[in-house]
Parts: structure tokens; sequence; C-alpha cells
């Protein structure tokens, strides 16, 4: 076959396969998607490595209207609580595919941010408003209001119930759930905020405030504790307020917490300074380190890298009204700061700036993100307002670098107060992003560096909130060998428990209901090679539903362990012991047949003896008698 | 042989990204939510009386949209930012102290950039609404007087350094008077969030202002 006309073959196959993967699209494309996608001029553009998996629209949009605008996010099992300067949406995302609203939950008050603890939602609010109920309307600082955190109780996610209110003084402007090391009944929460001045209940140095939350009683919340993280610092005095009453002072308050509670560390944005927090005591945080540095503006939030040896702390300068990612800014303002945590406290070793420049009619800065669980790497996700999302790798803090975006373009006209990316978190392998007015976008990371970090089966997540994570999976289990250990492992059924040596063989590996956490990602690992066979899914019911999977060989003579964990249940394993019997005869052999052919064998090998004998000794009888005619001859 | 298989792979490739394409795995899944919105009662001990859930909306009616409070506010603080640009763009060539240098740089660039966003929320309102138009705003809390920029434009070094912590300070001083007056009324909330903002960044700046002034003196 000539070249040309295997060039032309492959042409045409080629362009049938295009031909069919663009039937097959246009086929399976929903009309009304295509028709949102010709007509919606502002499709973001999206970086590599990036997929677009699902938008919805943020359910609570009035036009512009900033008070309809999202925040926050939390999650709990296969929930999304997005929060809204106007309530809350919950959306179900067990198939991160198609979230479904479940319910849009009407409460104003900004500027809404929550977590989520089990059946439990919190709501921080930080304008002042007429009362506490769900009808109130924002009234001036001046006049009786009230702020504070509310509780919701959404165990039955379509008949959300408002559980308590908690006033604080200066209200919350994000809060930070922290569990109660000595019981998991009850959580604190960090209510971070700030005076600014002439209100009426929030003047001077606003201590954190924090609410103790039981969660089988929430209505039983209340402000369990108070303290001033600035004791050091100068006192207000009368020259730090203006005529009218505003203050002067700038150490009021935190901005935002991040809590690391298996290390028993925190990092607290309070505006001018940035803080490590030792939580050792929930109720007693002590400040290990205390920074301000001239290049940054507004401490906003911070991030730990898994091993809690680094920290990235956001720069919202300008509060998230004007664009800052411009040539005009600069490559440091209003940027991300990267910092080491050692001995001597908080050492400042880089920044990062989004890299590409925004149009002056959006809102650009470093706001809220968290950490991706990528093992040996710090790779944040972090949103940028109207500059989108970005990846950054941080693991070389000294020169951190972006690895892929989602950034959609301006709105032909600037946005009253903020718009764009609020904030981006990784849960259960996908990337939820929520933007102000858009809504709901759903992305993942597609390249394989990211297999680790999508293999995460979150129970729930509050980004403020930093689990330490572990990459169970990574790593060969380690089984006993006294035989009174491995007694209650051996639980794994494998069938048959005996095989022949040979290049290989398959078993079929099943284990019984309630071995399993229902639903939880299951390695099959072949010890004496230290491989995985097979990665499965425990059933609903934490069985394992019998299995065939390859052993690989050659198999010789002997025992051999065979093991089922899985990511939540680790470290607990279960164990089987695989027999590979001795070539020897065996009873089930001899009744294959396999009887009748060694008497053959042996008949051979006989004859061929008694052949060999018979030439031996006939050939010596010949030599015996020349020698003896030789003789007789002389 | 190979080199054929290769390009078959490569456009086969293409091709599937072409219906990544077409199918939505960049453009997304889109889909109007079905809203079920819910306006939960209050909490037993709630400070305020029960009602029968009323939609999002409705809430949203009730509040006031933009005020003569709001619209003067905004005018009045478009006119401060670019007092403390004006300053800060003298800063250049005569500033000595580092710090304040960066510092001056900072204020120009974004209070230059809060006035435009003002003026386009003012822009909007004033196109839809010509009788909420300019106000004559007489003295502004911290105004900067014109003597004072001619005699920042003579200066340079330590003495420049000195007048311009002198003159800002006052002005910033000024700009959370205007921040709290405005607080103190019914209005936009985008209005009442950006005098929050402007007072937080501004009473930082004062703070740091402060601390360079402190240093220059010890020093």
């Amino acid at each position: 076959m000539g070249a040309g006309r295997l060039r032309r073959r492959a042409r045409s196959a080629a362009i049938g396969a295009l031909v069919l993967a663009a039937a097959v699209a246009l086929l399976t494309t929903p009309a009304d998607e295509r028709a949102v996608a010709a007509s919606d001029d502002r499709q973001p553009s999206i970086g590599p490595g990036l997929e677009w998996v699902a938008h919805r629209d943020n359910p609570f949009r009035q036009g512009d209207d900033p008070d309809f605008i999202n925040s926050d996010l939390a999650f709990t099992g296969d929930y999304l609580v997005q929060g809204n300067f106007a309530g809350f949406s919950i959306w179900d995302i067990a198939d991160p595919a198609a979230p479904e609203l479940v319910n849009a939950v009407s409460c104003p008050g900004g500027q809404g941010d929550v977590s989520a603890v089990g059946g439990l939602v919190f709501f921080s609010v930080d304008e002042t408003m007429s009362d506490d109920s769900c009808e109130a309307a924002r009234v001036p600082e001046t006049e009786p209001n009230w702020e504070g955190l509310r509780i919701f109780d959404i165990s039955d996610p379509t008949a959300p119930r408002y559980a308590a209110a908690v006033r604080t003084r200066c209200g919350s402007h994000t809060h930070t759930v922290v569990p109660d090391p000595a019981s998991s009944e009850r959580v604190f929460v960090y209510m971070n905020a700030y005076s600014r001045g002439a209100s009426l209940n929030c003047t001077g140095r606003n201590p954190l405030q924090i609410i103790e939350v039981p969660l089988a009683a929430p209505e039983d919340a209340y402000v369990a504790g108070e303290l001033d993280l600035f004791d050091d610092e100068t006192a207000f005095g009368a020259e730090d307020r203006v005529p009218g009453g505003a203050e002067t002072k700038t150490t009021t308050g935190c901005h935002d917490i991040t809590a690391y509670p298996a290390k028993q560390l925190a990092v607290a944005a309070c505006r001018g300074d940035g803080l490590l927090l030792s939580i050792a005591d929930p109720l007693a945080p002590a400040v290990l380190a205390h920074v301000r540095d001239p290049a940054v503006a507004f401490w906003h939030s911070g991030i730990f890298d898994n091993e809690a040896t680094r920290v990235v702390f956001q720069d919202e300068l300008g509060d998230g009204f004007i664009n800052t990612c411009s040539p005009a800014f600069g490559a440091d303002r209003g940027s991300d700061g990267a910092w080491l945590i050692g001995d001597g406290g908080l050492t400042k070793v880089g920044t990062f700036k989004l890299p590409r420049t925004q149009s002056d009619l959006e809102k650009c800065v470093a706001h809220s993100g968290g950490l991706i669980p990528v093992p040996d790497r710090f790779i944040i996700s972090q949103g940028w307002l109207e500059g989108g999302v970005s990846i950054i790798d941080f693991t070389d803090p000294a020169a951190p670098i972006e690895l892929t975006w989602f950034d959609r373009p301006d709105y032909g006209y600037s946005m009253d107060f903020t718009a764009g990316i609020w904030s981006v978190y990784p849960y259960r392998g996908y990337l939820y992003a929520s933007d102000m007015y858009e809504g709901l976008e759903v992305l993942r990371l597609t390249d394989p560096l990211f297999a680790d970090a999508a293999r995460y089966d979150d129970a729930g997540l509050n980004p403020q909130t930093q689990p330490e994570y572990s990459w169970v999976w990574r790593e060969a289990p380690v089984v006993p060998s006294a035989a009174a250990e491995r007694a209650p492992l051996e639980t794994l059924a494998v069938e048959p428990a005996t095989v022949e040596p040979s290049p290989s063989a398959v078993v079929t590996v099943s284990l019984p209901a309630g071995s399993l956490t229902p639903g939880e990602t299951t390695d099959v690992w072949w010890m004496p090679t230290q491989t995985v066979l097979a990665t499965l899914t425990a059933s609903a019911d934490g069985s394992l539903p019998p299995t065939e999977v390859t052993l690989p060989g050659a198999l010789e003579p002997g025992t051999y362990d065979l093991v089922v964990r899985g990511d939540a249940s680790a470290p607990s394993i279960a164990l089987a012991a695989v027999e590979v019997s001795q070539p020897s005869p065996s009873p089930q052999a001899a009744e294959n047949g396999g009887g009748v052919d060694w008497p053959w064998w042996l008949i051979v090998i006989v004859l061929v003896l008694v052949g060999g004998a018979t030439a031996v000794v006939i050939a010596r009888r010949r030599v015996v008698l020349a020698r003896r005619r030789r003789r007789a001859g002389t | 042989m190979p080199r054929g298989a290769r390009s078959i792979a490569g456009v086969a490739l293409v091709a599937v990204l072409a219906a990544c394409t077409l199918s939505g795995c960049t453009t997304g899944e889109v889909d109007q939510p079905t809203a079920s919105f819910v306006t939960p009662s209050p909490p037993g001990d709630s400070t305020a009386a029960a009602s029968d859930g009323a939609a999002a909306s409705d809430s949203a009616g009730a509040e006031p949209g933009a005020t003569a409070a709001d619209v003067e506010f905004i005018a009045a603080m478009i006119e401060h930012h670019l007092q403390a640009v004006e300053l800060a763009e003298l800063a250049p060539g005569r500033v000595s102290d580092p710090e304040l240098a960066e510092f001056a740089d900072r204020i120009a660039v974004v209070q230059a950039a809060e006035a435009d966003a003002m003026r386009a929320w003012l822009d909007k309102r004033r196109s839809r609404d010509r009788a909420n138009g300019a106000h004559d705003h007489g003295v502004m809390a911290g105004e900067i007087s014109r003597s004072t920029f001619d005699r920042a434009a003579t200066l340079s070094g330590p003495a420049f350094d000195e007048l311009f912590i002198a003159a800002m300070v006052p002005h910033h001083r000024g700009a959370l008077e205007m921040a709290e007056e405005r607080l103190a009324e019914h209005g936009d909330s985008t209005v009442a969030r950006w005098a929050r903002a402007i007072a937080t960044s501004q009473s930082l700046e004062i703070d740091r202002l402060l601390e360079i002034e402190a240093r220059l003196r010890g020093g």
C-alpha cells in the first residue's frame, strides 16, 4: 500500500470521526443550552486542564441589585450551601454535573457568610437590620438594630427551620467553626467583625466573641467567651475619633479567621494586621505571631498548606470595589502574600498577582479560596472577583505560578458595589465557585496531577476550618503477621480460596453488609507485589459486591495476602489468605483423568530404562565374546 | 504506517475535543433553577413578630433606593478622593521616605479607581433621574486648600514628607466624618457598604501615616 493512499485513508477516517463526534455532540446537547451558549456574549476564558461542568443561575438575583448577590460556600454531605446577601441557597450536588436547587431561603442581611455542620447552617449578618427575623429591613447603624449569627436547621433541606439567632456587638462579617476537641456534640463559632465607629452598638476595639452551639440543641447557642486579640496595642483615645464619633484606629477586630484544628493553629486576617494563633484551647486563642507589612493594605483571609508550614494571605486592597488587576496597580498591590511559619513567627517569601489584566469596568482583587489536596504540593483555588477563578501553585512560595483559570469578561459597564467570583473551593473532586450575580459554577481539574485530590470524598467542608488531608490510598496497607491479630481481620471472602500454580488466576472477592463505609472508594491490594488490583465503590449497605480480580503471577505455591481497604474506613482492613497449592497430585486431579497419564509416562521411562539396560547388556556381551574369540585365535 | 496511525489518533483527539466543546464540556451546562423560596419563621425568642412568609422581592421593595443623601455623599466623596489623588501625584520626585513614597503611589491609584467606580454609580443615577443632579457641597470635611497644594509643589525631601502627612491625615479624617454622616441615614445599601469600606481603608491609612510620622520624627 502506497504512502499517499495510506494518508488519504487516515484523513478520511479522521474526518469521519470528526463529523461523527460533532453529530453526536449536537444530538446530545439540550436545545436550551445551545441557545444560551449562542446568546451569552459573556463567555468565559478557560485555561488549560479545566473543564466547565455546570452553571446554575443565582435564584435570588434581581437585575443588578447588590442586595441579592451570592457570597461564600459551605458543604455538608451531598448539599452545598451558598450564602447570599438576601438569604441562602441549598443545592443538591450528589451529581456534581447537575446541581439541583432544593431551596432558596429568604432571610436578608449581608454578607451571608455560611458554614454547615451536619444539618445546621450558620449565617453571618454584618449589616444593621431592623430585627433578627427573615423580614428585617436594613437600617442605619445609628438606629436600634440587630446583627449577629443566624442558625438554621436544614436536616430536612426541603423544610429549613430558623432555629436560633445570637446577637453579637459588631455582628459577624465572617465566622469560623472550631470543633470542641473535648466533645463532638458542640462546636465553637468565632465571630469575626470589626468596629468602625459611630454605630450604636459597635464602637472601639471589638473583641473576638465566641459562640458555643450545642449541635443537638442549637436554640441554646450563646456567647460563651470573648477576648481581645490586641491587648498589647494602645487603647483608643479621644484623638482616635473624628467629630461624629468615627474611629481612626485600625486595630478594631478581624475580617476573617482560618482555623486548622488538627494543628491547633489559626491565622487571623485583621484588616491592618496578620496574626498566627494557637487554638489549643478554642475558647482562649493565643497570639503566637503578629505581623504588619507596608505592602499589605487590607488583611482579608488566609489559607494554610497541609503541613502548616506555609500560609497565603489575601490583600483585599480597595475592599472589592475597584480593579487592582491592571498595570497601574502593578504586581504586588491587592495580591496574595506567601509566608513561612517558623519558630520566629511569620516570614514573607513571595507574592502572587493575577497575571491577566482586567478591564477597569471590572472589580478585581485577591479574595477567598481554599487548599486543593495535592500530595507534596501547595496548590490553592482562589476567587478574584471579576478576575475570575485562579488555580495557583505555591509549592515554591518564592515563585508562585498560575496553573489555570476561569475568567468572564466585563459586563460592559461598572457594577455597583462589587461583582464576580466571591470564592472557589474543591469538594469531592470538583471545584465550586460562587459568582455574586451569575450564580454557581462547577469546574473540574483534568490534569493527572489532581487525581489524588479528585479522589477525596469529603463528608463535609467549611473551607475556613481546614481539614488535615492524608492520602491513605497511596500507601500499601500494613498486614499483621501474628495469627491472633490477623484472625479478626480475615473477613474477606475469596472464591476460590485455593488456586493452582499458574501464570495468573482470577478470583472473586466480596464483603458482607456493614463491612465498609457506604459508598466509599475501596482498593483491592495484592500484598506480594503491593499493587492495587481494582478500585471499587462500596455499596450503600457497606458491602462489597462480588467482584472478579486477576491475581498477577507467576503464582508459585504458598500463602499470600489479599487486602480490601476503603478510603474512609482506613486504616481498618479486610484480609484473606489465598492459597496457591503444591504441584503434587490431588484427588481432584485424579478425578479429572490425570491418573491415566502418569503410568503412561512411567511405562515410557521403564521401557527406556529397560531398553537402555538391554542395549548395554548386549553391547557388553559382544565385547566379551569378541575378546574370547581373540584369545581363542592366539 | 506508524506515521499514519499517529495522524489518525491526533485528528481523532481533535474530534473528541470538538465534541466536548459542542456538548458543553467548555460551555457548561445551563439550567434555570426552579426556585422554591421559603422565609422561615423566626426562632422562639425572636425580637420580631412572626410572619407568614413573604417573597424575597417584597422585603427588597420595602428598602429605599438611592436617596438624596446617597447622591450627595457620592458626589462629595468623588471630589474628596480627587484631592487625595492630586496631592499624592505630587509625591514622585519630591517625597523622600521610601515607605511614604510607596504609600502615596498607592493612594493615587486606589482613590482614582474608587472615584471612577463612584462616578459610574452617579452617572447611572443621574441619567435615570435628572432631579438628583449635582449639588453644591460647600466646604468638604478635611478639604485640602489650594495654598497647601501650591506649597507642596514647591517642597521636596523631608519638608514635603511632613506637609504630605500633615495634609493627608486631616483629609482622611474628613472622609471618615463624611462616611459616618451618610451611615446615619437611610439609603442605597451599595452606598452604605462603600461608606463603610472607605471609612475602613482610610482609618487604616491614617494609622499608617501616623506611624510613618512617628518614625520620621524619631529618626
